[in-house]
């Protein structure tokens, strides 16, 4: 796990507000169910997320080449924090974005995608 | 001190040296029988285990205790269908001089790791521990091993215990007993009970993103609301240990408010009086604060103030140590 590489899910729109930190879009799902109750309640096209100042750290080094053990030290240095409290709360929060599929995994020996978004802070959107 | 690269580690009385990177993966138990596993990256690297022995146990020599125990991890094997094998008296500590007076007993066990094990009974409190370092097969971890294990403490008769976790250290009255303990990422709690009084010590990691650039004074009432509620406060600004810091006394809030409250008969809550310190140490991104909760107006002791002193100083701790009787050898 320490030795995998975090990577964003490409279909996703993101950007970064004057704060700094990161708004992730979210596309309404078009499938029949949705499509049904968006008849009946309210469903936006799109709606927005907004990262705190760690979110926007990790989502950053979520780009295929760093590995979770890396953004554990990142962390644990950035933020004064004990190496297993960085641990604990990066994986439990990288579990969460991977259950939600904003991110996936590259594993040891594969090769992550380019990013092009990272650098700059650019919003970044992937064909 | 502690060696650079290294850390202590304080549970329940005992205290023992370790790598700064094996940190506590679980805890389990009390003062009288527990548990607790330290991790590195990788694998589980110590293990302890404590009991206490009562009545007949007391005259049970340790190697029985030793037989008894590796009875168990055979049969265990056997059923796994590992390969398990015993060294009895093992003699991988460099000099044993400083076991002298101790019954205890050295052996390893090979698995699909080595296990390093040291038992021993400390005779003033009656205590067993089962220190046990793990290593690859083909790592040499005798430096390392050697260096726990002459480290290992039992405290258990001092006035003063060090409680040292996750990087958080202070020394606690050995009238109060460990009573509760959260151990988030983030957010340490360790409560503590004697009797009726109640302290509680808190170390909240980052800071900077709690505060948000928010006075002390207005973040701690905001963020521990709930606790809160039903004291009436006086909070003044003042530095605690050189660092910004706030001082608080809570009185309970009136009968006849309450009253008011749902459900007044049914649970009512006791009539607490608070006195507390919170600090933001900048350098290390961090909030400690220490709580004191009692029932009589006048039960307040320097108990904050000690706990205050010895929290997070490392620098103090030797002094600290000695001036509250840390047994150096507990034997």
């Amino acid at each position: 796990m320490l030795a995998s590489r975090p990577t964003r899910n490409e279909s996703l729109e993101w950007e970064k507000t004057d704060d700094g930190e990161v708004q992730i879009s979210i596309v309404r799902q078009e499938t029949w169910k949705v499509r049904l109750l968006s008849k009946l309640f309210y469903i936006p096209k799109k709606r927005k997320i907004t990262l705190d100042e760690v979110g926007t750290e990790v989502w950053q080094m979520c780009n295929g080449r760093t590995s979770v053990g890396e953004m554990i030290e990142k962390l644990s240095d950035t933020y004064q924090l004990n190496r297993k409290e960085a641990e604990v709360s990066l994986l439990q929060y990288l579990k969460t974005l991977g259950e939600k599929r904003f991110i996936g995994f590259v594993l040891q020996g594969e090769e992550g995608p380019p990013d092009p978004g990272a650098a700059s802070g650019k919003k970044w959107v992937k064909k | 001190m502690v060696e650079e690269g290294w850390e202590e580690f304080g549970w329940q009385g005992l205290r023992l040296s370790v790598p700064a990177d094996w940190n506590l993966g679980r805890v389990d138990g009390n003062a009288e029988k527990g548990y607790a596993r330290l991790d590195d990256a990788e694998i589980v690297r110590a293990e302890v285990e404590w009991r206490k022995l009562k009545g007949r146990e007391v005259s049970v020599p340790l190697s029985e205790l030793v037989d008894r125990y590796l009875e168990g991890l055979k049969k265990k094997a056997d059923k796994a269908g590992a390969d398990f094998e015993v060294q009895r008296r093992a003699r991988f500590l460099r000099e044993k001089q400083w076991l002298d007076g101790f019954d205890y007993e050295v052996f390893t066990w090979d698995a699909d790791f080595r296990a390093y094990n040291l038992a021993l009974r400390f005779i003033s409190t009656q205590r067993v521990v089962l220190l046990r370092v793990l290593a690859h097969r083909s790592e040499d971890m005798s430096d390392v091993v050697d260096r726990v294990f002459r480290s290992l403490r039992d405290q258990a008769d001092a006035e003063q215990y060090l409680w040292c976790v996750y990087g958080l250290r202070f020394f606690m009255s050995s009238e109060y007993a460990l009573a509760g303990h959260e151990l988030k990422s983030g957010h340490i709690q360790l409560r503590f009970e004697s009797g009726r009084k109640e302290c509680r010590v808190h170390r909240l990691s980052m800071a900077r993103l709690l505060l948000k650039g928010s006075a002390l004074e207005n973040w701690y009432p905001a963020f521990f609301k709930k606790q809160l509620r039903d004291f009436q406060t006086e909070i003044t600004a003042e530095l605690v240990e050189e660092h910004s810091g706030l001082r608080l006394v809570g009185r309970p809030r009136s009968r006849w408010r309450q009253l008011l409250r749902p459900l007044p008969f049914v649970n009512p809550r006791p009539r607490l009086f608070l006195d507390a310190r919170v600090w933001h140490r900048q350098d290390l991104d961090k909030i400690g604060i220490v709580e004191h909760l009692y029932r009589k107006r006048d039960g307040a002791s320097d108990l904050v103030d000690t706990v205050v002193h010895g929290h997070f100083i490392e620098e103090a701790e030797a002094k600290q140590g000695s001036d509250a009787g840390v047994a150096t050898d507990a034997q």
